[in-house]
């Protein structure tokens, strides 16, 4: 018997998208004729999804929160309210193809798997977003989506290890995640929560899969885009790289590598006028003693960040780097 | 390392209250001046107070890079200098310099200052402004001219007359334009401010002058150039506006400024009226330590009098020198400061010398109470429109009364008579007098010294700025308070305070920080701070990177410069080999057009000289044909003539064998009386004074011939010129028309003539008819006495028909007489005497067998028609003029020799006819004589015939 789903969006004001893409969603729901169930977290803090969804997605399940608490946060609460054991985590601009779920779910069934990303085309193309890798290089933890690349990036038709499943198109078990406490608030406002999240799952010896024969489309029309400048955006993304580097970063020479790499990047933008940089480095600073606070001693790690890295960096190894 | 950890959190545990920047067109030490002077002073005041302050300003480029910034720190407070390179090229440049805007948001974004006060824009730009606005920066401008209206911020005009016209787009466009005057003026020096009328030439006084007035024309602009000044002055006085309403307010150190800010168009309401502090301290002490005593125990000693900041024009030094010069009483004059308006400074240097006024020159400001002390009077000469003169301030608190022009908003600081005295702008007469006063007037400097109030203080008023600097500061929304997600409001304003946060601070924070962060992450045993980063720059450093960028690029650009600029030497040689060519080419065109005109001039010239040649060969032509024609006729008929003249000839002699045989008759008749001889004798003796007569007349005829032969000569080159030239055609014409009267006259000669001999042959026939009638009446006479006494009637009718015919010859010969005065004909009146004296003769002869013994007529009639024929000839020689031995190329001298001639030949004419009157009168007196004589004879001889006869029948 296949196991129901809850689909957890959640929503700032996305009206247009969610009538945009929800119907997708449904037609598959449909189509499965289980007892999946779509759950909206109203995260605008106004409540305004509620009503709405009466009106045109009357089977929604709305769940408003008081205020805006940012996606980490929103997620975990339409995550509690969902009765599924598997939840899929759904942003508002996704799209889905019919016959998206099956495959993700039997992905899911395999053992020790923390969360599985189908194949998610951006805006509907080729370019593939969930492919998803680190690399490490002088001290430096980059992200890596060799799908976006126009290098090539070997076979994408076939199922594989990732980083990390992006929180906005994943299949993953209520149950592990609320055992895993959730998301880390550390990065609010947003991005890089489900890096660490799927990261922690690695390291506590669980995996994260890329299932092509599942597909959906991002058409990226975030909003945050339309509340923030994009400066602003580029700065948490850093802020939250250089936090997930010091919340797991583990070997002393990485760490090393990194604390002499940080000074020289804070020289480099002082004599090179990228106040910037040192900007995004001070909003870390601000939050490190948190990120320490999140490090698990070496004996709770099942995997060390190099193991981590090795295992999930398929198509890189492929290609001999 | 740890002493630099610990500098740092030091710097951060002692934030300043507030991140001010100050921005000045100029600062100490490479600008000491009013405005830079107070700009130091107020940024060690804030410092004091406990505000973080950065200025910015322009220096000299020193062997820096055009707009090249350099921090520096001192006394507190950082100078970040901007190396100003070369001098704006135009007004647009002078409103806003290239690249200076741009590098202030640099300053900006590193400094981030809470606010940025503006002391000065010239030099800088108005864009500076925008900078900070675009940054959401508080901004505070305090104005220290008008330069936020007037584009020369000082409303004086460049003939260093004031302006009394705000805000008139017109008015400032006349002013560029007269600046541009004096930009092409050389050796004139600063003249940015304006040019005193002696530095000019009059005629770019009378351009100055024209330009001001708008006579574009006189000041050697066009039309056009005044609009396009007009314009770009519009374009650009509507850049500064706007640039100037982006400030949050405006300060105005006097009522005065403040009401000509409004004037000018700024927003009332965002001016606020604050009057400047000073550094006071050291001044002070100089008022309490050396108070103006004059008027006391050394009211002998000189006036000192100190003159205190820039020597330029607009501030009225050379004002000063003059009244010094005027003044009566002792006085000592110091001049202190510096200008770089050399001419200028040259000029009131070489008038110190000539009134021994002491050149100071420039001061430190620390030496500014000392240069106070020793003075009694400071001066303040000014021409522009003043503002607030910080040296008044400064003389007033060191206890000097100042002497300035009641100008601007000089009043409002000096207040006349109380702790100053007032003088007209540029009066330097009355400065004089106030400076005598101030010499010779007891106690009055010390009085005026004793009611100045206390001076604002630099320390009071960055109180008053601090909270005029918070209250604008509050009035700038922050981002994070906008309307945003919950969620992202904190991480929001993190971002922003760290953003507004100077580059310099964030860079000790971040250094700091992960120096915190290594101590938690890292071993004890690691590498300290200077390892990790030395490890991490030798493995890689992004400024290296861009350092090495850099300079391959800079050498790139140096080698393609130098490259660009081998081949810019290699265009501009051939640009000049070019230019030389066109130059030659372009001397060449316009000697070829010069020659072309001259050519077309001369061509069109010479065509209408071709034309007048062809018309002139047209009616020369035509004149010659004419000519022809008329010589032809003339030909023919001087054939004609000659022809008559033969048929003449001919009858001539027909009439001479008449003679011979009227000569035999004659003999015959001599044979029968003696007397009739004598009578002859006596004509005889007549005919020999004819004779002489007659050959003086053949001498002038033939001296007439001589001359009728040269000037037929000459009638023949005329005739050649005539062909060539009009005027000669002309005189041809003429000549011609004298010859076809001539013609006409001698055909009616001929036809009188004609006539006169057909009656002369009627006459001769009737009397040779007569004269046999009578010789055979005679014979008859002599055989028939019977008929003696019918004979005798018959007789004496004969005789009346004799008398009366003589007496008609007689008319006849007066008529001819007449028409030969009429006509003016020599030839004529010698024919008709000569046809008359024969026919007369002959009918004498006829009539008077008998001749006196001595005369004889045979002799006499030779004598006459010798003289005919040559007279005749002559004529006709006369007649025949056309061989004029003159030149034909001198026209001229033809027409003279040809008038000559007429005159010769008038006068010759007169001379004949009264010649010929006197023959005439001669011949007719001899004729009626003789005539009478021998008709008296014939009646007698007659009579005695008549007897004899009568005796002889009675026998």
């Amino acid at each position: 018997m296949k196991p129901s789903v809850s689909i957890v969006i959640p929503c700032l004001d996305d009206r247009d998208l969610l009538r945009s893409n929800l119907p997708a969603l449904f037609k598959e729901l449909a189509a499965r004729d289980l007892s999946d169930e779509v759950i909206l977290v109203d995260d605008t803090g106004e409540t305004l999804l509620s009503e709405w969804a009466q009106k045109e997605f009357p089977t929604c399940i709305v769940v408003s929160q008081a205020r805006n608490a940012g996606f980490a946060r929103a997620l975990k609460r339409g995550i509690n309210a969902a009765k599924n054991d598997l939840v899929f985590c759904m942003n508002p601009d996704v799209r889905v193809h019919l016959g998206f779920l099956d495959p993700l779910i039997e992905c899911m069934a395999e053992e020790d798997v923390f969360a599985v990303a189908p194949k998610v085309l951006l805006d509907g193309k080729d370019a593939i977003e969930s492919i998803t890798e680190l690399d490490y290089s002088a001290g430096s933890v980059e992200l890596v989506q060799p799908g976006l690349s126009s290098e090539p990036t070997g076979d994408s038709s076939a199922k594989r290890p990732i980083v990390f499943a992006v929180g906005g198109t994943s299949l993953i078990s209520k149950s592990a995640f609320l055992a895993m406490d959730g998301m880390n608030p550390l990065y609010e406002p947003f991005y890089l929560e489900d890096l660490d999240l799927c990261f922690r799952a690695w390291l506590a010896g669980k995996r994260v899969l890329y299932q092509p024969a599942s597909v959906v489309e991002h058409h990226h029309r975030g909003t945050i885009g339309k509340l923030v400048e994009p400066e602003f955006v580029r700065a948490i993304i850093e802020k939250n790289r250089l936090l997930f580097q010091w919340s797991f970063l583990d070997e002393p020479d990485l760490l090393e590598e990194h604390i002499g790499d940080l000074y020289r990047r804070a020289t480099d933008a002082w004599l090179g006028d990228s106040r910037e940089e040192l900007v995004w480095i001070l909003l870390a600073l601000d939050q490190y003693q948190e990120a320490l606070a999140a490090r698990k001693p070496a004996s709770k790690r099942k995997l060390s960040f190099r193991e981590v890295l090795t295992a999930t960096s398929g198509l890189r190894a492929s290609r001999g780097e | 390392m740890q002493n630099a950890k610990e500098d740092l959190l030091r710097l951060f545990q002692l934030p300043p209250s507030m991140r001010i920047s100050l921005i000045v067109h100029g600062f100490p030490p490479n600008e000491r001046t009013g405005v830079e002077n107070y700009t130091r002073s107020l940024a060690a005041a804030l410092v004091r107070a406990g505000h973080a302050v950065e200025v910015f300003a322009p220096c000299p480029p020193n062997g820096l890079p055009h707009l090249a910034l350099r921090r520096e720190e001192t006394d507190g407070f950082g100078v970040t200098w901007l190396a100003a390179g070369p001098d704006p090229t135009g007004p647009e440049e002078m409103l806003n310099p290239k690249g200076v805007a741009s590098r202030f948001g640099d300053f900006l974004d590193r400094e981030r200052p809470d606010l940025v006060h503006f002391q000065h824009v010239v030099k800088l730009g108005t864009g500076l402004i925008a900078e900070a606005e675009k940054r959401g920066i508080p901004t505070v401008y305090t104005a220290h001219d008008y330069y936020a209206f007037c584009h020369r911020y000082t409303l004086l005009r460049p003939d260093l007359e004031r302006c009394e016209t705000v805000g008139d787009p017109k008015a400032c466009a006349r002013c560029d334009q007269a600046l541009a005057v004096l930009n092409g003026v050389e050796k004139l020096g600063d003249y940015q401010m304006g040019a005193l009328g002696e530095q000019l030439s009059k005629s770019n006084r009378v351009k100055l002058t024209a330009a001001l007035d708008g006579r574009s024309k006189e000041a050697g602009f066009t039309k056009e150039d005044g609009r396009n000044a007009l314009e770009l002055r519009e374009t650009l006085d509507k850049r500064r506006a706007e640039d100037f309403e982006k400030l949050d307010l405006v300060l105005a150190p006097t009522k005065f400024l403040r009401d000509r800010l409004i004037e000018g168009g700024l927003e009332g309401k965002r001016i606020q009226h604050l009057p400047y502090g000073i550094e006071t301290a050291e001044l002070e002490r100089v008022a309490r330590d050396s108070a103006v005593q004059r008027g006391s125990a050394s009211e002998k000693e000189p006036l000192r009098i100190g003159y205190f900041g820039g020597f330029s024009k607009h501030k009225g030094v050379h004002v000063l020198l003059e009244a010094f010069r005027q003044q009566k009483e002792p006085a000592e004059l110091s001049l202190h400061g510096l200008g770089t308006d050399k001419p200028y400074v040259e000029l009131l240097k070489k008038l110190s010398r000539k009134v021994k006024a002491k050149w100071c020159g420039a001061y430190e400001s620390h030496e500014l109470p000392r240069a106070l002390a020793s003075v009694d009077v400071v001066v303040v000469p000014s021409l522009w429109v003043e503002n607030y003169p910080i040296v008044i301030r400064e003389a007033f608190a060191a206890g000097r009364p100042v002497i300035t022009s009641n100008l601007g908003a000089l009043p409002e600081s000096v207040r006349d008579g109380v702790d100053g005295l007032l003088f007209e702008p540029g009066d330097a007469k009355q400065l004089a007098l106030l400076l005598d006063r101030c010499a010779s007037e007891n106690g009055l400097l010390a009085n005026l010294a004793a009611k100045i109030k206390r001076v604002h203080s630099i320390d009071d008023q960055a109180k008053e700025l601090q909270r005029i600097y918070q209250s604008v500061g509050s009035t700038k929304v922050s981002r994070a308070k906008r309307d945003l997600p919950a969620s992202l409001r904190k991480s929001v304003a993190r971002y922003e305070e760290l953003l507004a946060r100077p580059s310099r601070e964030l860079f000790l924070q971040t250094m700091s920080g992960i120096g915190e962060l290594g101590s938690k992450l890292l071993k004890k045993s690691a590498p300290d701070t200077i390892e990790l980063l030395t490890n991490a720059l030798a493995r890689r450093s992004d400024t290296q990177n861009q350092l090495r960028d850099r300079r391959r690029e800079s050498d790139w650009v140096r080698q393609t410069l130098v490259e660009e600029e081998r081949e810019l030497s290699a265009l501009t040689q051939k640009i000049d080999w070019m230019s030389e060519v066109v130059d030659g080419r372009e001397k060449a065109v316009r000697d070829l057009k010069r020659e072309r005109s001259w050519l077309s001039e001369s061509i069109a010239a010479k065509k209408l000289e071709v034309e007048a040649l062809a018309s002139e060969r047209d009616d020369m032509a035509r004149a010659r044909v004419d000519l022809d024609q008329q010589r032809e006729w003339l030909e023919r008929d001087l054939a004609a003539k000659v022809l008559e003249v033969e048929g003449l000839h001919q009858k001539e002699a027909w009439l001479e064998s008449e003679v011979a045989n009227r000569l035999t008759e004659i003999e015959e008749l001599e044979t029968r009386s003696e007397w009739q001889m004598e009578t002859i004798a006596g004509l005889k003796a007549q005919v020999v004074e004819l004779e002489k007569k007659s050959g003086w007349f053949e001498e002038t005829i033939a001296s007439k011939t001589a001359e009728v032969e040269a000037a037929e000569g000459r009638v023949e080159g005329i005739e050649q010129a005539l062909v060539a030239k009009t005027a000669e055609l002309e005189e041809r014409e003429l000549a011609m028309r004298e010859a076809a009267k001539r013609a006409d006259w001698l055909a009616g000669v001929l036809e009188d003539r004609t006539a006169a001999i057909g009656e002369l042959e009627k006459k001769s026939t009737w009397l040779e008819g007569l004269l046999k009638e009578s010789r055979e009446r005679a014979k008859h006479f002599e055989h028939a006495s019977g008929l003696h006494e019918s004979a005798r009637d018959e007789l004496a009718q004969k005789l009346e028909l004799v008398e009366r015919s003589a007496l008609e010859s007689e008319q006849r010969i007066a008529e001819q007489a007449e028409t030969l005065q009429r006509f003016g004909s020599i030839e004529f009146e010698l024919r008709a005497w000569l046809v008359s004296s024969r026919e007369t003769l002959i009918a004498f002869d006829e009539k008077n067998p008998s001749r006196d013994a001595g005369q004889d007529p045979a002799a006499i009639s030779d004598a006459v028609r010798e003289n005919w024929e040559s007279l005749l000839h002559d004529v006709e020689r006369v007649l025949d003029f056309d061989e004029m031995e003159v030149a034909p190329d001198d026209l001229g001298l033809r027409v003279e020799l040809l008038l000559d001639r007429l005159d010769t030949e008038e006068r010759e004419l007169h001379w004949r006819r009264l010649e010929m009157d006197l023959v005439q009168e001669r011949a007719e007196q001899w004729i009626g004589k003789r005539f009478s004589l021998l008709v008296g004879e014939l009646r007698d001889r007659i009579r005695s015939w008549s007897t004899e006869s009568g005796k002889g029948e009675s026998r």
